[in-house]
């Protein structure tokens, strides 16, 4: 009888590991596409068109240009220059609305207008309704501008700490504690701290996509901060865990308890520790 | 039903897109995580793909194909994350959740530090291609179209990853010489 194969082991080793994604990542994406412009790819074709003669193309060529005449003469017969706004054909204005209303962070709106997809506009001219009352044309509704969030009104504390093997982890909640609501940026520069201050491992600043949270008064985000390979000398306790933000200012967290001393094993004297942080999310 | 919500969201419908984002962000992130070992790349690498997908979603000619074209963009973003420098060369270990009752003796445990730590000298490319051959058992023909590659590239680069890893398992495994025990 013969064991498993190399390749029999490469793969139950690589089909071995997480299959959901943290949500997180929905939550960010979800967040962050509504504010991003599609990219229209102007050359783009329809897909048949590649696999006709030259011929066909031609033809079809021929095709769309009466097509647009057609209705280039139709659209310019009917409008009524009486109508409803400038360029009045009616029902065309519409969809932008929709498109507006439907995003669900039109308060992030600083994203120009959204450009009305073709489909759309192709879609709606004939669906009109004749009765329809003219629509005002949208106007976005002021939000007030949302400040930063002061480090002096954000407080973090640990509420657990997790041994793993080779290194811990910490749960760590940031609270706003001001009375208004603010701005924080998912990510900040972690750090581990010993009870004098001094930075046991120093994490690295941010460079991936980095978002801004809204953060009611009183509202918690939470996060993960996991530290791996502590090769220095014993820390003065509590350990804790501190968050280097953008501007500089650094918030650090309340220990778990006054006797903390949760540093991560050493696992590579001569290496650096390393420290690193998951998005804080609600 | 996917490819109506794939043109649902060509034309700009961003519910469509939302959907396909929740379906897929499981598979994607997962496909980033065996290529980049690190969940927290793994998380980059998953979000630039997805982002990416929405913004450059109208130029999928074919709506039937929606999967592959993001696996695609995953593959690219996990190379994009595996070259950005980090500050630090080590990266934080994702642990995952031992489940203590598993079947796996001690010696498939110390084969499965091999193969992680041969599997990280690899290079982006070839860990993609096992990736996508041994997890989403993608024959050379369909990991060529994923990777953009021709049949013959997926052929050799699928041939020379596994050797490769292979070898640097067996070097792993070379008992240490007596100097280096002492040093």
């Amino acid at each position: 009888m013969t064991g498993p194969t190399f390749e029999d082991q490469l793969d139950d080793w690589i089909k071995d590991g997480p299959e959901l994604a943290p949500r997180e990542i929905l939550e960010s994406v979800l967040a962050t596409y509504p504010t991003t412009r599609q990219r229209w790819d102007v050359r783009r074709t329809p897909w048949r068109l590649a696999s006709m003669n030259l011929f066909s193309r031609a033809l079809a060529g021929v095709a769309v240009a009466v097509a647009v005449v057609a209705v280039g003469v139709f659209v310019i017969s009917r409008s009524d220059p009486g109508g409803p706004g400038p360029g009045g054909v009616g029902g065309v204005a519409t969809p932008p609305v929709a498109l507006v209303s439907a995003s669900p962070s039109a308060d992030v709106s600083a994203s120009p207008a959204p450009t009305p997809s073709p489909s759309l506009a192709a879609t709606t001219g004939p669906t009109a309704s004749p009765t329809a009352s003219p629509t005002p044309p949208p106007t976005p509704t002021p939000t007030p501008a949302i400040a930063r969030c002061a480090s002096t009104d954000l407080s973090a504390r640990i509420t657990l700490w997790e041994g793993a093997a080779g290194s811990r982890i910490a749960h760590v909640d940031l609270t706003n504690d001001g009375s208004t609501r603010c701005l924080v940026e998912n990510m900040d520069k972690p750090q581990l701290l010993g009870g004098n201050k001094a930075i046991l491992i120093d994490g690295v600043t941010p460079v991936a996509l980095v978002l801004q949270i809204k953060l009611d008064a009183g509202s918690t985000l939470t996060t993960l901060v996991q530290t791996a390979n502590y090769c220095g000398a014993d820390p003065v306790a509590p350990v804790t865990v501190a968050f280097v933000r953008s501007d500089g200012s650094r918030i650090v967290a309340a220990p778990e308890s006054a006797t903390d001393m949760n540093v991560p094993p050493c696992n590579g004297p001569g290496q650096p520790g390393q420290i690193d942080m998951h998005p804080w999310a609600p | 039903m996917q490819s109506g919500l794939v043109e649902r969201a060509q034309r700009g419908d961003q519910d469509a897109f939302a959907t396909l984002a929740r379906d897929s962000v499981d598979r994607c992130y997962a496909i980033a995580y065996r290529i980049l070992r690190d969940m927290h790349l793994a998380q980059d690498a998953t979000q630039q793909a997805l982002l990416g997908a929405w913004r450059d979603l109208p130029s999928l000619r074919d709506p039937e194909r929606f999967d592959a074209w993001l696996y695609r963009l995953v593959v690219r973003a996990s190379y994009a994350e595996a070259t950005r420098e980090r500050g630090s060369t080590g990266q934080v270990e994702f642990i995952p959740t031992i489940d203590g009752a598993g079947p796996d003796s001690t010696a498939s445990i110390a084969d499965r530090d091999e193969l992680e730590r041969g599997f990280r000298r690899l290079t982006p490319e070839a860990r993609a291609v096992l990736v996508l051959h041994h997890y989403l058992g993608y024959p050379l023909t369909e990991i060529a179209g994923t990777l953009d590659i021709p049949v013959g590239t997926a052929r050799s680069r699928l041939h020379y990853a596994t050797r490769q890893l292979r070898a640097a398992i067996e070097a792993d495994a070379r008992p240490t010489s007596p100097k280096e025990r002492t040093a």
